[in-house]
């Protein structure tokens, strides 16, 4: 229940951060993506069970700023959540290279689910220039500040688990 | 009698012998065999002095470099104190000039009613170009709103709340303006696209394109006033056999460092889909 609850504030401060700052800093079109980045870093800590429900907090929020559809940004960020579930329950339980293997797969998943809500609403698209220009620079940035935000989260999620122990 | 007188004379000897030390004294005589002298004395004295002031120095130096870091460190509060007192003036001297620029450009254009806001953020979404300004519906921010700066043309609002708008720039994909070229009567369209590059499309062939032409909102489709800077034509591609040649824009306005916009808010966009053909069934 602590884990619900702090989601909120932690992923409303990230969606913010995220249209203040971390999305003004771009290489080429692409930004790094510190919510996707979040629940990867809380998917594959062993303490956090409620990965899914801070997915959708973070969905949620990003769709009231962004203008993507909300349903696209919500399920983009659910998908990234089980694909991390996924990394790190069945097929990698190293923290490090699970954390590599599901933010590269996660950030190549939202692009997709993007790109397919795009061409839903009728946006033309330049596939080749996409990838060139958004996909791998988000790679590449998301690189740089995923061992960051993963140390972070990994002490929320050790909190967490505390705090919930204590409580139960 | 005979000791008084001696006792006397003895008293005399001594007290001439003193003026005359005086006298001798005075006149200079006497100075080099003083100082033949005094010489030791003062060599020893001054060797002595130096010595206890490199003691004393010894001793002091510690405390005096004690109260000396301490000074420095009150001394480098202050200066990092004032250093952002500068930074924050300086933030507020680029708002003013960006606010003072702003307000040149609505005194150009009397005929328009604005309302300044402040860019606040930007849409998550890398495929979007979508900023996020600190004014809306409670300030008299309606939908289709024209965006401007003292530049050009900026967008137009696109999603209202109570107190703040999302604006779509014209370098997103959604985005099409109706431009017309500078000194030409002809008109086109400026399309944004993903990658925030912006294109001039459906620009007949006979048309003479070079890079460095003025494009201007031609006011067509009703969605921006006319005669707003959009850009100047930066690569012409012209292929014989296409219907219409097209170019790429580059934006008067650089968009990474939009800070301030102007909302217009006595435009009234016109919905011209009800006058449009209906293609036949």
């Amino acid at each position: 229940m602590i884990s619900v609850i702090i989601s909120l504030p932690i992923m409303l401060i990230l969606s913010v951060i995220q249209s203040v700052a971390v999305g003004r800093i771009n290489i080429m079109s692409g930004s790094a993506d510190i919510i996707l980045l979040a629940i990867v870093s809380l998917g594959v800590t062993e303490e956090n069970r409620n990965i899914f429900i801070w997915a959708l907090v973070g969905g949620i929020f990003i769709s009231f700023i962004s203008a993507m559809p909300a349903a696209a940004v919500i399920t983009a960020y659910l998908v990234v959540a089980g694909i991390t579930w996924i990394v790190q329950k069945g097929i990698w339980q190293s923290p490090i290279l699970a954390i590599l293997l599901s933010s590269f797969i996660g950030t190549v998943a939202k692009f997709s689910i993007d790109i397919i809500a795009l061409q839903i609403i009728g946006v033309s698209i330049d596939f080749p220039a996409a990838i060139k220009m958004t996909l791998a620079p988000n790679l590449i940035l998301n690189l740089f500040i995923l061992f960051p935000i993963h140390s972070l989260m990994g002490d929320l999620a050790k909190w967490i688990s505390r705090k919930e122990e204590y409580e139960g | 009698m005979n000791s008084i007188s001696r006792r006397t004379l003895r008293y005399v000897v001594a007290f001439l012998f003193i003026i005359g030390l005086i006298l001798l004294s005075l006149g200079g005589v006497i100075r080099p065999f003083l100082g033949i002298v005094m010489d030791p004395f003062v060599t020893a004295q001054r060797w002595l002095s130096e010595r206890f002031m490199a003691l004393y120095d010894f001793f002091t130096l510690p405390r005096d470099v004690t109260e000396l870091l301490q000074r420095n460190a009150q001394l480098e509060n202050e200066l990092s104190h004032l250093q952002s007192q500068v930074i924050q003036l300086q933030e507020q001297l680029r708002e003013t000039e960006v606010l003072y620029s702003l307000l040149d450009f609505a005194r150009s254009r009397p005929q328009d009613q604005y309302i300044a806001a402040a860019v606040i953020g930007k849409d998550p979404s890398p495929f979007l170009h979508y900023v996020i300004i600190d004014h809306g519906s409670d300030d008299g921010i309606q939908y289709g709103m024209p965006v401007v700066t003292q530049q050009g043309l900026v967008g137009r609002v696109a999603a209202v709340t109570a107190s703040a708008s999302r604006i779509r720039l014209i370098t997103d994909p959604e985005s099409v303006v109706n431009v017309r070229l500078q000194g030409q009567n002809e008109d086109a369209l400026a399309e944004g696209s993903i990658t925030g590059d912006v294109t001039l499309g459906m620009v007949s062939q006979n048309v003479i394109l070079n890079p460095g032409d003025i494009l201007l909102t031609s006011g067509l489709g009703g969605n921006y006033p006319t005669d707003i800077l959009v850009g100047q034509v930066v690569n012409v591609e012209k292929t014989e056999n296409e219907l219409f040649q097209t170019a790429s824009i580059q934006p008067v306005i650089d968009f990474a460092a939009l800070r301030a916009v102007l909302v217009i808010k006595n435009f009234k966009t016109i919905n011209i889909q009800p006058l449009l053909p209906v293609p036949a069934q």
